[in-house]
């Protein structure tokens, strides 16, 4: 599945991306969409990425909630007139025949705080399952994008329990003679543990301090890309403090709050560069 | 006269975009048209209008420029923009102008499409290329057929997955064809199917409402119907039922069935899938249940003192104290109190935090199943009712109790941090807490006193009153200042004040309190402590202090009305005989004391001067 979907998107003129080296909560985070998606450069990249949301483990126990797993990433950038034929199309491709099922697109728009970005989207549905997460940008780091990117992301767990006809993810097929529950079933246990009960929350929060400040004097040095991989580590401290029950509603607020200021000081940044011409290409 | 199809087709609207559409479409046509739709066709892929009879000829037109007067300065510059001649103005009513004559409607059509097309106001709309139009989605194709004339676009499109490109021959076709490709594009009529089909199958129901969005998510009808392990059928049947509505748009059927409306594919397929999906639901949300009842209510709320409940209130076990406090201020059973301890145990539960609108009523099962008294158990249910202006009381006395409760708390707590609803802004619910609060003292026949309440929430509270009382509001805020001890004392007392109005008895108060209030109530600074009897001077002057210990204005308000009405010959007499601003200031003190008390005393039933003469 993963290799028709990569296969499908590099006959469409997409880079291949790795999964990114630190924790994200979601392929968006990836730099290869939340920076690249900014600023007046066509962009398409697809990848895969796992995805660590703490807050979302279960220690093996609930065969639907893990704190990891994987999402397919497609970003077109600007999105084709014909994009949602090219997404139907690439379902195809990895055995969905479209006339059998009942494909549908229910309104689902976009929010994420932390990186104050917002779109108008849908989520898919096949046969009442979502499968994909579908999203026109509209702002990124609190910034209009310049063109507008579509975003596709399949939950890969999801759509392989359907393609495979299994209602657990722990008996998915991940490889001949192999399940996704023999191989990561007993990492969901040891990191639930970890991040419910052993994490250490006055730690966790002095090092977010110290992140937050290695962030902005990154920013001083005019260097986003360095400066971007401590609002992702920020983000992911405060995905722990919140697994730990460590924050009131109000403080988690003001946690949020900070990682979209140095996003938006980041997307800042990113863009006079690219406008200086000096930004990666 | 011709037949004019205009077709705006876009990716999946939302069914709020589709309503706002419907409701626009007909306005937008008539602006650019000069004539209403005949037909509206509105659909997650397309936006269309019919008209049925139109001229071919957009009529002649007068295009108006400057004034007569400013012809010198402003003639050439108008003629120049509008590509004529400044001869060719001519003058009328004053200004200078030209007729544009009319020109054939096909050269007009796309102009007037365009037009349309950027009139649509979105309550959330979006950009998806640099055309500068916002859309609640993008604006794939556009079609306008003036009969057999295709004036824009090229072709429609068919069923997304079951049909395709669409060509319609002529515009009065369009109905026909869409059909014919598997789309049913009248939303009225896909309404129709859809509750025929539910119909067909027997006893159904939608107690969220997801039918008027099902509408707008299909094309193409078809009511399918699925079931789930019975095994499921433990879990509270409210989380069954928000698992199938809010999540997956079914409808259930009752026991273990629900029906649901497909856009197209083979039945058998889709129907598994579907089962499927909502077992997949049921089994989390099972894993969920199972977890917090192997705690159990009690231990679950042992853990609220972890929970904050509000930054600056403390903690979830905080609020389960204060509101033991209040339910027993409020004359609260055995029953009520028992229930609010446990009324937050729910909060510390998983089930809440996946289905945080069950909140109460999850308490309330996971008190159930360890056999708490029913009475409890639905007090727990319904302490967030009445959860809308204008929705269900809770039924039970223990109930009513915990729900005044839990609103005078969150009302006490919000305002005392500075949470105060300003303008249209009110993200804790005050306002709703407020009116919920009023009704169930009003309707619910709950005694609240008003002394619960710290002033603030009180001027709030009874301003809420204010519009649920079916009497000048003026009534009402005479009740307030009165001695009234609960809310609904004072709802009584501005009724029973109106329905007097117009006795002796009520005219009798109001004109004794005015007299004393006009002039004592400007003095007020002047007057002494107590009324003094040995400065009592004047016969007038002792007759009204003595009336006025012989009156008695406490309970029933029409004999308080008929014994604070003996007063009133005796003010006019006092201010026949007597002359208040005497020199003496102690005898002028005396006076207007004793004045003061007139009015206090009558003002135990009211401020009569908020009610005009």
């Amino acid at each position: 599945m993963i290799r028709a979907l990569e296969g499908y998107w590099a006959a469409e003129g997409c880079v291949l991306m790795q999964p990114y080296h630190t924790e994200l909560a979601a392929g968006t985070m990836n730099p290869a969409t939340f920076l690249r998606c900014l600023g007046p450069k066509p962009w398409k990249t697809a990848y895969v990425e796992p995805v660590i949301r703490p807050l979302d483990g279960r220690y093996g126990e609930n065969p639907y909630r893990f704190q990891h797993y994987f999402q397919y990433q497609v970003i077109l950038k600007p999105a084709p007139e014909d994009v949602l034929d090219r997404y139907f199309a690439s379902l195809e491709a990895i055995g969905i025949d479209l006339r059998r099922h009942d494909i549908r697109l229910v309104e689902d728009d976009w929010e994420q705080a932390t990186l104050g970005a917002w779109g108008l989207g849908w989520e898919v549905w096949c046969d009442g399952m979502e499968i994909t997460q579908w999203t026109y940008f509209q702002q990124l780091g609190g910034f209009d994008v310049e063109l507008v990117p579509a975003e596709m992301t399949y939950g890969l767990e999801r759509l392989g329990m359907f393609l495979q006809g299994k209602s657990s993810a722990f008996e998915l097929e991940w490889a001949p003679g192999v399940t996704w529950g023999g191989v990561y079933r007993e990492s969901e246990r040891e990191w639930s543990t970890y991040n419910f009960e052993l994490a250490p929350v006055e730690t966790l929060a002095r090092r977010f301090t110290e992140i937050e400040e290695e962030c902005r004097q990154l920013v001083e040095r005019r260097l986003p890309l360095p400066a971007y991989d401590q609002v992702l580590k920020c983000s992911h401290l405060l995905n722990l403090l919140d697994a730990r029950g460590a924050l009131s509603v109000t403080e988690r607020a003001g946690y949020v709050g900070r990682v979209r200021t140095l996003a938006r000081e980041v997307a800042q940044l990113y863009l006079e560069q690219e406008g200086d011409g000096d930004a990666p290409t | 006269m011709a037949t004019l199809l205009l077709e705006i087709g876009c990716e999946e609207l939302p069914a709020g975009a589709c309503r706002e559409a419907q409701a626009q479409l007909p306005v937008l046509v008539e602006r650019e048209l000069g004539a209403r739709p005949d037909r509206v066709f509105i659909g997650p892929r397309r936006i269309a209008a019919l008209l049925l009879e139109v001229e071919e000829r957009t009529p002649d037109e007068w295009v108006k420029g400057p004034p007569e007067q400013l012809a010198d300065k402003a003639a050439a510059g108008f003629a120049k923009r509008h590509g004529i001649e400044v001869g060719a103005l001519v003058a009328r009513e004053g200004f200078l102008g030209f007729e544009r004559p009319g020109r054939p409607l096909a050269e007009a059509l796309p102009e007037k499409l365009d037009a349309i097309v950027r009139g649509f106001a979105f309550s959330k709309s979006m950009r998806w290329d640099d055309s500068g139009v916002r859309f609640s989605r993008p604006v794939r194709w556009t079609l306008v057929k003036l009969d057999a004339e295709t004036v824009v676009g090229e072709s429609s499109f068919g069923h997304r997955f079951a049909s395709g490109v669409l060509e319609i021959p002529s515009a009065g076709d369009y109905e026909e064809r869409l059909r014919a490709a598997e789309v049913e594009p009248e939303a009225e009529e896909r309404r129709r199917q859809i509750v025929s089909g539910l119909d067909a199958i027997g006893e159904w129901s939608d107690p969220a409402g997801v039918l008027e969005e099902v509408v707008y998510l299909v094309e193409s009808v078809t009511v399918l119907v699925g079931q789930f392990d019975e095994r499921f059928l433990q879990l509270p049947e409210r989380v069954v039922v928000t698992a199938m509505q809010s999540h997956q748009r079914y409808f259930p059927l009752g026991g273990n069935r629900f029906a649901f409306v497909a856009n197209g594919g083979d039945p058998e397929i889709v129907r598994a899938g579907n089962e499927n999906v909502l077992e997949g639901r049921l089994d989390d949300a099972s894993f969920t249940f199972e977890r917090d009842v192997a705690l159990g209510i009690e231990r679950l709320a042992e853990r609220l003192g972890a929970i904050t409940f509000f930054a600056g209130a403390g903690s979830f076990a905080d609020k389960s104290e204060r509101l033991r406090v209040l339910v027993e201020k409020l004359g609260g059973g055995e029953a009520s109190l028992e229930a609010a301890r446990l009324a937050k145990a729910d909060q510390a539960s998983e089930l809440v935090r996946e289905f945080p609108d069950l909140e109460g009523h999850i308490g309330a099962e996971y008190a159930r199943l360890v056999g708490y008294p029913e009475a409890v158990c639905a007090a727990i249910d319904e302490q967030y009712l009445p959860d809308s202006a204008g929705g269900p009381l809770p039924q039970t006395e223990a109930g009513k109790v915990l729900a005044a409760a839990d609103k005078l708390d969150t009302l006490a707590v919000s305002f005392s941090l500075g949470h105060r609803p300003t303008g249209s802004r009110d993200p804790y619910g005050l306002r709703r807490a407020a009116i919920g609060l009023s009704r169930l003292a009003l309707e619910g026949g709950l005694t609240i006193p008003r002394e619960l309440m710290p002033e603030e929430v009180r001027e709030f509270v009874e301003e809420r009153l204010e519009g649920l009382v079916d009497v000048p509001v003026e009534y009402v805020r005479a009740a307030r200042a009165s001695a009234a001890p609960d809310l609904a004392g004072v709802a009584r007392l501005a009724e029973t004040l109106y329905e007097e109005r117009e006795t002796p008895s009520f005219e009798g108060v109001y004109t004794a309190y005015e007299r004393a209030n006009r002039l004592a109530g400007r003095a007020a600074d002047e007057a002494a402590e107590r009324v003094d009897r040995s400065l009592l001077r004047e016969d007038a002057e002792r007759a009204l202090a003595e009336g006025l210990a012989g009156i008695s204005v406490d309970g029933d308000v029409r004999k308080a009305l008929e014994s604070g009405a003996k007063l009133a010959p005796l003010v006019e007499r006092f201010f026949d005989e007597v002359l208040v601003m005497d020199e003496d200031p102690a005898v002028r003190a005396n006076r207007l004391r004793l004045l003061l008390d007139v009015r206090d005393t009558l003002g135990r039933l009211g401020d009569f001067s908020q009610i005009p003469r």
